[in-house]
């Protein structure tokens, strides 16, 4: 009842429903444009809410939040290029579809399966929030580093063809991620008495060198041998289709897949720091080692969607009932949010709910109605974003480029994250080139500092015991199933074999 | 047709001259950048935009706030120190500007820079426990701490301030807690709600809630004065403890080769901005202490800070990473 009065708060002023749809779309664009993301969209525009009143201020943050994270699957798709970390696996099958000109229905099962990934998180959020809440406490170093552990292993699935070329792209990725100082004791590793190294390689340069870049270097030493008229043929006629591009039939057998993704996004965006860059590749991992047609992932089937992009809108449902009910920002996005929240009155934290603010309701209001917002007017703008494909290469890869350049530099605002884009950028080339998947090294590049930070944190505290790792009931349980998912890795490779 | 050659060019040279003082007179004709040496999004970045407002107003320029993260604020300030010294960028920092270079990994500490002021303290560093933990105040912590050296457990950050903090108290109090490294703030408050760490130290409004609830006690303020917002948190003079003081200063730098009269009009604009009406009232909200100290005197208090509070437990700090 008391999200009814939330609903009411929302709308009953029409203007927070157009706020709400400025903020959904340039959230998308954000979200699209490689190297900006939910987090940038969010520093530009909170400014923007100072005069707001509190409910059009939080509906306005939370649509740009929603279709931050949403927008990625546009560039994910069309060009090959994770428009954000969040939707990296987004890429594998989307952008073959793409290929095959059924762009237009990746998008539409993009779009239509981030909103109910949002609303599966939404549903949750604003019944159980409270209660997930404890449950996130639970989780000290020893559970972290098993769920860490756990992540790494979807590392098998993404090794696209040969299982050690991925193995080894993914220790490339651990290798690099010891660059710089180090978390735990401030010490320089691999610096090599570069002073601009010190920070390390930042996940947006490297991310958008890794998949922008090469890919278009790529495509620029295709084009070298080919003629304007030849590439005017290149251009894949993209199939014209209505609705969302599937139908009932489809939509259903993709709704099994999408479930599991989402309950994967919700709980990984419960804990702090993993979130949504982690969800979307566990999530592709699950629904590829769960389906019967695992072969058909990579190659474009519309469950190497769906799974990603459930999971990473179901990621921000997660993150945002840690936010609210502990006051706890696990990533960049939601520390802005947070600084939202509390220009607007609202102090995120466990008084929250007990406090009779029913601008608690009024944010879960704004959330669904976001959601909800972002399928209508995303959903009209599909045949445009596939226009963009129609766009010859040499006009539309410089476009790419320059926006690379912007999203390197915004990220931390310095000319070095350029020169690390170009130098990853070439890597990324090379890689393709012989074969070598990408994502295992992303993976890598993610998760290793965290396990590092965690494995050590753990020891240091039972004194370098690794008992608690056993004893603790819900560390233990994810060592089980990572140790599974290794044996039936093993398992289903020598069978391959044979 | 030499002589007039040589004419003209002194006389451009001059006009040079002079167009030079007069931008210098002129200054500031564009925005100003202040480098935020950390993520956005904390405590630091939070008052770094309060300052830019206040000082944007004075000025009458815009003063634009950039994020560089990296090396322990290292990065952020290398940039400013790259930059040209023309007063355009300036750097923002902390207490925590000094442990790189304490570590040894970098030269670049406060006085690499010409000290422009310091307009706010925070002395809202509260030691925290949770109110299941049984502890009725600090005494009774550092007791049952020294009849049990090294069972009750500090979470903090490592290679941080907040490490040197354990070190004082531990000496300072002859306590013996045992320093765990749980992480940065937001980590620290999960970690002492999920009672997974015994003790922390954190800036009393970052969870205030808490506080209120009374899940969280504050055993003391790890200051030398007393804060009057907080007025019910005691120092640990008030038990007769030493205090340890972890208050932080906010302080602003520029480039060490800035003109003075550049330095000059900065420090005029932090000291208006440090009275401004809406600062006052943010900082207020925050708990944090006004403060309007100004070039040589802020370097100096600074670095007196750093001797006083942190230099004399280096040894140990190192020893410990």
């Amino acid at each position: 009842m008391l999200l009814l009065e939330g609903f009411k708060n929302v709308l009953s002023q029409p203007v927070t429903l157009l706020l709400i749809l400025i903020g959904d779309v340039a959230g998308l664009i954000f979200g699209a444009i490689p190297g900006l993301s939910a987090f940038t969209a969010l520093a530009i525009m909170l400014p923007l809410t100072f005069a707001m009143q509190p409910v059009m201020g939080i509906s306005f943050l939370m649509s740009v939040y929603v279709g931050g994270v949403s927008g990625g699957f546009i560039s994910a798709i069309l060009l090959g290029i994770p428009g954000t970390p969040s939707s990296i696996a987004t890429c594998f099958d989307g952008h073959e579809l793409a290929k095959r000109g059924e762009a237009y229905r990746a998008m539409g099962v993009a779009l239509l399966f981030s909103f109910i990934g949002g609303i599966f998180s939404a549903v949750i959020m604003s019944t159980l929030a409270p209660l997930i809440g404890q449950v996130a406490l639970r989780f000290s170093p020893y559970e972290y580093t098993t769920v860490i552990l756990l992540a790494l292993t979807t590392v098998s699935a993404l090794a696209e063809g040969s299982m050690v070329k991925g193995l080894l792209s993914c220790l490339l990725g651990v290798s690099l991620s010891f660059v710089g100082i180090d978390r735990l004791s401030a010490y320089t590793r691999y610096t090599f008495g570069y002073s601009s190294l010190r920070s390390g390689f930042a996940i947006v340069p490297l991310l958008i060198g890794l998949f922008a870049v090469s890919q278009v270097l790529t495509n620029a030493s295709k084009r070298n041998s080919t003629t304007i008229e030849e590439a005017e043929h290149q251009i894949v006629a993209q199939k014209k289709m209505r609705g969302f591009g599937i139908s009932i039939k489809e939509f259903f057998s993709a709704l099994k897949t999408s479930i599991p993704a989402s309950i994967i996004g919700l709980v990984v965006g419960i804990l702090p720091g993993i979130g949504g860059n982690i969800a979307n590749l566990m999530a592709y991992t699950f629904a590829k080692k769960t389906s019967k047609t695992p072969e058909e992932f990579g190659h474009g089937t519309i469950h190497g969607i769906v799974a990603p992009e459930s999971a990473n809108n179901a990621s921000v449902g997660g993150a945002l009932i840690i936010l609210l009910t502990l006051g706890i920002p696990g990533d960049n996005a939601t520390s802005m949010i947070m600084a939202g929240f509390q220009i607007h009155g609202i102090a995120p934290g466990p008084l929250l709910f007990s406090s009779g603010n029913t601008l608690v309701y009024a944010i879960f209001a704004a959330f669904i109605i976001a959601n909800i917002i972002m399928l209508v007017s995303a959903y009209f703008g599909l045949p445009l974003f596939s226009k963009i494909l129609s766009l010859r290469t040499e006009i539309l890869l410089p476009i790419v480029i320059a926006f690379c350049f912007v999203g390197s530099f915004s990220s931390n605002n310095r000319v070095f994250e350029i020169g690390v884009m170009v130098a990853f950028g070439i890597l990324g080339f090379i890689m393709k080139r012989y074969k070598y998947p990408l994502a295992p090294m992303v993976v890598g590049f993610i998760l290793a500092p965290m396990l590092e930070e965690n494995l050590r944190r753990s020891l240091m505290r039972s004194k370098g015991s690794f008992e608690p790792f056993v004893t603790s009931p819900i560390a233990v349980t994810f060592l089980v199933i990572t140790v599974a998912v290794l044996l039936f890795t093993v398992y289903s490779e020598f069978k391959k074999k044979d | 047709m030499k002589k007039a050659f040589i004419v003209m060019l002194a006389l451009v040279l001059a006009m040079g001259i002079v167009s030079s003082s007069f931008a210098a007179d002129k200054f500031p004709s564009k925005p100003i950048q202040i480098i935020c040496p950390v993520k956005a999004g904390g405590d630091t970045d939070r008052n770094t935009r309060a300052l830019a407002q206040a000082m944007s107003k004075v000025l009458g320029v815009p003063v634009v706030v950039a994020n560089v993260d990296g090396g322990a604020t290292v990065i952020g300030m290398e940039q400013v120190l790259e930059s040209d010294p023309d007063g355009y960028t300036l750097i923002i920092n902390g207490t925590d500007i000094f442990v790189p270079k304490m570590m040894g990994t970098t030269d670049v500490s406060l006085d690499s820079f010409k000290t422009v002021g310091i307009p706010l303290i925070d002395n809202t560093t509260v030691l925290v426990v949770h109110k299941d933990s049984g502890y009725k105040d600090l005494p009774d912590l550092v007791a049952k701490s020294a009849a049990e050296p090294d069972t009750i457990e500090y979470g903090g950050k490592i290679g941080a301030t907040n490490q040197i903090c354990g070190i004082a108290m531990n000496r300072e109090w002859k306590a013996a807690m045992r320093f765990v490294d749980v992480g940065n703030n937001a980590a620290k408050v999960t970690a002492l709600l999920g009672r997974q760490t015994n003790v922390i130290n954190l800036s009393y409004s970052l969870a205030l809630d808490y506080f209120k609830t009374g899940e969280f006690v504050a055993l003391c303020l790890l200051g030398s004065e007393k804060n009057e917002l907080i007025p019910d948190v005691k120092l640990a003079s008030d038990y007769g403890l030493k205090n340890v003081d972890f208050s932080k200063f906010f302080w602003v730098g520029a480039h060490p080769n800035t003109p003075d009269e550049i330095i000059d009009i900065l420090a005029d604009a932090v000291e208006k901005a440090s009275k401004d009406p809406e600062f006052l009232a943010y900082l207020k909200a925050n708990f944090l202490t006004p403060a309007t100290m100004l070039k040589k005197d802020a370097q100096d208090y600074a670095m007196k800070f750093y001797a006083d509070t942190m230099d004399i437990y280096k040894e140990e700090f190192l020893a410990a990473q």
